[in-house]
């Protein structure tokens, strides 16, 4: 086992490694100067563009930034934000990540909770009008263009019937002398609109996922055995199917988990969301090259953390794979 | 995996709602095949100061900002969605299958380097990869387009691929058939296509969708075809701020997505039945 | 608090209640303002970045202002604001005398030394562009006494005190001369700014808001609004729906009729238009794409370019995309700036001239394509334009059609936003729709329309150079006393060469609360003038009472 996870995380780092190289090849391939807005219309002048690119660290051979850019980074040092200057680029993260956390997993206990019931009921009742129903359902929102549904639930709900706020993540007048209460019911207020989106383009996946491994397992002896022995439906169910159902549901989290950093760049835009995901899309638009090289990471690591996580828990759960 | 893949295929069709699918395919083919040639030039501005009228007679689905038949050009949208679509996905998959095979097939260094590979094209997202490439080209020329979407794509295929290559290889008969006589590589690769067709169809006809979902947001970050070419995304794009006064304009694009998608993914979820019974 | 209702709203109008009542007798109004932008660095002459700017002109004064009109020229015209009065000593020299009123937001003075210490840091030749440049006409300041500065001037000329006032604000000088230049952006000064304006630095929630507080003590009244926060919402449409929702109570916008439209149906919101200082055109290449010592191979001839504009129907574009939002203009001047008034107009639309012109130089449609062709060559340019702006993807493909008819092939080239940016900087594009925002004085037609313009410093990207036209600017920026007439005769000139298709001005559009009296917003600097604005009691939110 030991060596084993040694084995899977050297792995993991080479790749990450990797994908960094990857990363800022790419990135400095793309036309294109962070620069460039700098100086508003004007291009700049010779002296100008040496200062700038001095300030950066832009001025060294590409390779040098590099070697330079992974050396502070694996202290956990991303450098200065060149659209923000003078605001370093983990200020910025850490200042975006709690609102990604929050988005990305109270989506991610959506799916899982509203999901994994879903798909539970579909096994039950299988081939019933409520499975069909509800697996067309889940395709038709997995279908839908997130900035689409976004867009439309905004005019709807928050422009046309005033239900809920339109964008941001709080009040901006709701100050810390509101109270606790106060503040968490205005959060969750601006929650609703974002994770319903997100949710109806991401749910059908994880129903998908529960109703498969439900219908392997409630065709099982030990089931039927338990049926027999007039065991409560629920409790068979429940108590002895799911939690056996679970296992490929391990997966899909794994495959989910990246979700929490990443946010959605669609969504975060028509909510003014103020996450990971909105960041890296003004990285984008800006070519704000550190804090492009940091939210890609992060992603990218997140993926890699996952996937290591995912194969440790099958590593855990099932014996098999040990071999 | 049992029987021929024409009993698959008529399975699948009996499926209420794989026939929808394919129902709701039919009539995007028809409407982006012939629509073009009936309707008036997507392009064409007849009264610029009319601007967005509502669907009517004259143009059933209305006029978008610029006072354009929105039929026309939701038309000649399904005819470039459906292409990319379609295109890109048969290149990602036919990459995707050729690497995993040799991947699965050859094991040793070749197939972990390989699978290495993979793991790190998939933790990087790929609409960020995307944008970074495609930005190179001023006009992308829609071949292009279709070669980047679909060489960005195949990573899963291949990674999936391969593990029903591994499993082949090991199985019973294919060792049997190498013991007596038969070239290893060969005898993989004539009884594994078979067995991962499957696999590959379902994976195929989920990639159109996502595909289709794909462009669109680029078509959204201002990346991708040039105006006046109407994609999907770009018309939803363009629309955004007209839900009050004019919602047909940013309705009917989005739809279009929302029925194509929705078709493929009906159709690939009756396929998938249809190839393993037991979860239907 | 408008974010509730659904959820909860029983418990918090319970509680809100008892706030406003236990606070009802301290304030006197809030005002949310959404911007596009974060303001990391709000002080002045540090960043050109508009929110930065919005948020520093609440926090720090000029000596004087232009007034009401926004004439550049002359003295008469200014507003007092640092300075209550200023006096002419020569045709070189201005003699300013600050408020005594004045202090810095940590009770200090106001002095000369600030202001000298100000100037002469701005326009430090060593110093970031473009203040060195803009300031190139001060001679000399000195302080004489601690309340009078002394500028003298290299030339004479009509805005001696627009140069003084406008660019370079005093920041306060016992907090900074301790700082060398290049660390003041990262200077704990710069996280928190110390201002002498009616609005004091209260904190900045990155990705999502900026608090300033009134400054009771603010020498010219104090503000009768005591809160403002910058909320921060990057997209159009999400601002927009902070509006609409009623989470936001101002902001300033290019607007179109399609985004106004569920703004005028609100009965709460109000909308403000008045002239701007922007403008938007379709500008020319004179060189080779990316080869500025060539000559464009078509755009290079006056007469091809005459052509084009003639065949751009304006007044109908403009109508069409911006309704009532935007005005046409026949320069490179907006429609808030005083030269705009003297300015003759262009030649209207005229596809068939158009199509004759083209003709006369030899543009036929040899091969009955529809595009017009000369020795082989196809009349095809590319029109480049950032995606990101909605006015100005509004504006192509429109173009396209109009020109088309009259044998132009244009491609449409929507660019990524850094892109697009990198092409127009560089001279690669045959046409361009830029769209910008200048500064109040026309002197500044100089960087972007004159020969001295053209390479790195200027922004006369199109390699635009008629002798004729630098030498009647010169006269016109020279000029000490009336300078109406030089100004005219120099745009004409520019005119009559076609240098660009001058299309709009938008309209500046502030959409407000009605709540809110005393409004007035400036075209300049938007908010600056907030600190008159109040809230009718009568209809004052629980927002205005905490």
């Amino acid at each position: 086992m030991a060596a084993w996870l040694v084995r899977r995380l050297l792995q993991a780092v080479v790749t990450f490694l990797a994908v960094a190289a990857l990363l800022f090849v790419l990135m400095r391939a793309a036309p294109g100067n962070p620069l460039s807005r700098l100086t508003d219309d004007r291009p700049m002048t010779p002296a100008e563009q040496q200062r700038l690119q001095a300030l950066f660290g832009l001025d060294q051979p590409v390779s040098t930034q590099f070697t330079r850019f992974a050396a502070a980074a694996a202290t956990g040092d991303f450098g200065v934000s060149i659209e923000y200057y003078p605001v370093r680029v983990n200020t910025l993260i850490r200042s975006r990540l709690p609102a990604s956390l929050l988005l990305g997993g109270t989506v991610l206990l959506v799916n899982l909770g509203l999901g994994i019931w879903l798909g539970v009921l579909q096994a039950r009742r299988r081939g019933s009008s409520i499975d069909r129903w509800l697996t067309r359902l889940s395709l038709a929102g997995y279908a839908m263009p997130s900035f689409w549904l976004a867009l439309i639930l905004v005019s709807v709900f928050a422009i046309e019937w005033r239900l809920l706020p339109a964008a941001q993540m709080r009040d901006p007048l709701l100050g810390a002398e509101a109270g606790w209460v106060a503040r968490t019911l205005d959060l969750l207020a601006h929650l609703v609109l974002p994770v319903v989106t997100l949710s109806v383009v991401t749910i059908a996946a994880t129903m998908r996922y529960q109703r498969t491994a439900m219908l392997e397992v409630l065709r099982l002896d030990y089931i039927l055995a338990a049926r027999a022995r007039g065991l409560e439906e629920s409790a068979v169910v429940w108590r002895h199917a799911w939690r056996n159902a679970l296992f490929p549901v391990l997966t899909l989290v794994g495959l989910m988990l990246p979700m929490l950093v990443s946010g959605s760049v669609f969504v975060e835009s028509v909510f003014a969301w103020p996450g990971l995901g909105s960041l890296a899309a003004g990285a984008i638009a800006a070519r704000d090259y550190p804090v492009l090289m940091a939210t890609a990471l992060l992603v990218s690591g997140a993926v890699l953390v996952s996937g290591v996580l995912t194969d440790i828990g099958y590593h855990v759960l099932d014996p098999r794979t040990r071999s | 995996m049992t029987g021929s893949l024409a009993a698959t295929l008529r399975t699948a069709w009996r499926n209420p709602s794989g026939r929808t699918g394919a129902f709701l395919m039919i009539g995007l083919l028809t409407l982006a095949v012939v629509g073009p040639w009936l309707l008036p030039d997507p392009t064409a501005i007849p009264d610029l100061g009319a601007g967005a009228t509502p669907p009517s007679t004259g143009h059933l689905f209305g006029t978008d900002h610029l006072n354009r038949d929105l039929l026309a050009r939701v038309a000649t949208g399904a005819r470039i969605s459906l292409t990319i679509g379609a295109l890109s996905v048969a290149l990602s998959l036919t990459v995707g299958t050729l690497i995993g095979l040799w991947a699965g097939s050859a094991g040793g260094w070749l197939d972990s380097g390989l699978m290495r590979l993979v793991d790190a094209a998939l933790a990087i997202p790929r609409l960020f990869v995307l944008l970074l490439l495609l930005v190179v080209w001023d006009h992308v020329p829609l071949p292009a387009l279709i070669a980047v979407i679909g060489l960005t794509g195949w990573f899963g295929t291949s990674r999936m691929v391969r593990g029903e290559a591994i499993r082949l290889r090991t199985a019973g008969y294919i060792q049997a058939a190498v013991a007596l006589g038969a070239a290893p590589k060969r005898t993989i690769f004539r009884h594994l296509l078979p067995n991962v067709f499957g696999v590959i169809l379902v994976s195929a006809t989920l990639g159109i969708g996502e595909v289709i979902l794909l462009e669109a947001g680029l078509s959204f970050l201002g990346v991708g075809l040039q105006p006046p070419t109407p994609s999907w995304g770009i018309m939803v794009l363009d629309s955004r701020n007209y839900f009050s006064t004019a919602p047909w304009t940013l309705l009917f694009p989005g739809a279009m997505i929302l029925v194509t998608v929705l078709a493929v993914n009906l159709m690939s979820d009756a396929l998938r039945a249809a190839f393993d019974p037991r979860s239907a | 608090m408008t974010s509730f209702r659904l959820l909860g709203f029983a418990v918090l109008a319970l509680a809100a209640a008892g706030q406003a009542r236990a606070q009802a007798q301290r304030g006197h109004g809030t005002i949310v303002i959404v911007i596009g932008a974060e303001p990391t660095l709000p002080v002045p002459t540090l960043s050109p970045n508009k929110a930065n700017v919005d948020v520093a002109s609440l926090m720090f004064l000029p000596l004087a202002r232009p007034g009401k009109t926004l004439v550049t020229t002359g003295e008469a015209g200014f507003e007092p604001m640092l300075a209550k009065s200023w006096t002419r000593r020569d045709s070189l020299t201005l003699v300013f005398d600050l408020d005594p009123r004045a202090t810095w937001h940590d009770g200090v003075p106001v002095t000369s030394r600030d202001v000298v210490w100000s100037l002469n840091r701005a326009r430090d030749s060593a110093g970031p562009l473009p203040y060195p440049l803009l300031l190139r006409n001060l001679a000399g300041v000195t302080a004489e006494g601690p309340g009078r500065v002394v500028v003298t001037f290299r030339r004479a000329s009509a805005e001696q005190m627009f140069d003084a006032v406008f660019h370079a604000v005093p920041l306060p000088a016992h907090l900074l001369d301790t700082i060398p230049p290049e660390r003041l952006a990262t200077s704990s000064f710069s996280a928190r700014p110390v201002g002498n304006g009616p609005y004091r630095w209260v904190k900045f929630e990155p990705g999502r808001q900026a608090e300033l507080a009134a400054n009771p003590g603010f020498f010219l009244g104090a503000p009768k609004l005591d809160r403002v926060v910058f909320l921060i919402a990057r997209a159009g449409e999400a601002q927009l729906n902070l509006i609409l929702d009623g989470t936001a109570d101002a902001y300033e916008a290019v607007l179109l009729p399609r985004q106004v439209t569920p703004i005028v149906e609100n009965p709460s919101l109000r909308i403000l238009t008045q002239p701007s200082f922007g403008i938007g055109y379709l500008l020319f290449n004179q060189r080779a794409p990316g080869d500025r010592t060539k000559p464009h191979p078509i755009l290079a001839d006056p007469e091809v370019r005459r052509a084009i504009a003639l065949g751009i129907d304006r007044e109908g574009l403009v109508r069409s995309v911006f309704g009532p939002y935007a005005s046409v203009t026949d320069g490179p001047m907006g429609s808030a700036s005083w030269v705009r008034r003297i300015a003759p107009k262009l030649p209207g639309f005229d596809p068939a001239r158009a199509r004759r012109i083209l003709a006369d130089r030899g543009w036929r449609d040899a091969d009955g394509d529809g595009v017009l062709d000369k020795n082989g060559t196809a009349l095809a340019l590319r029109l480049n334009y950032p995606g990101s702006s909605l006015p100005r993807v509004s504006i192509a493909e429109p173009v396209q059609a109009m020109l088309r008819a009259i044998g132009v092939k244009i491609e449409l080239t929507r660019l990524d936003g850094p892109v697009w940016d990198d092409r127009r900087k560089k001279g690669e594009f045959d046409i361009d729709i830029s769209q910008t925002t200048l500064d109040p004085t026309p002197s500044g037609l100089v960087q972007s329309w004159s020969c001295a313009g053209i390479g790195p410093g200027g922004t006369n990207v199109g390699s635009i150079c008629n002798p004729r036209f630098d030498e009647a600017l010169h006269q016109a920026i020279r000029a000490s006393t009336d300078p109406t007439g030089a100004w005219k005769s120099a745009i004409s000139i520019l005119q009559a060469d076609n240098p660009a298709v001058f299309l709009f001005s938008p309209s500046q559009v502030v959409v407000h609360h009605q709540r809110y009296r005393n409004v007035s917003v400036r075209a300049d600097l938007p908010w600056s003038d907030l600190w008159r604005w109040s809230v009718d009691p009568s209809q004052s939110l629980a927002r205005d009472r905490r």
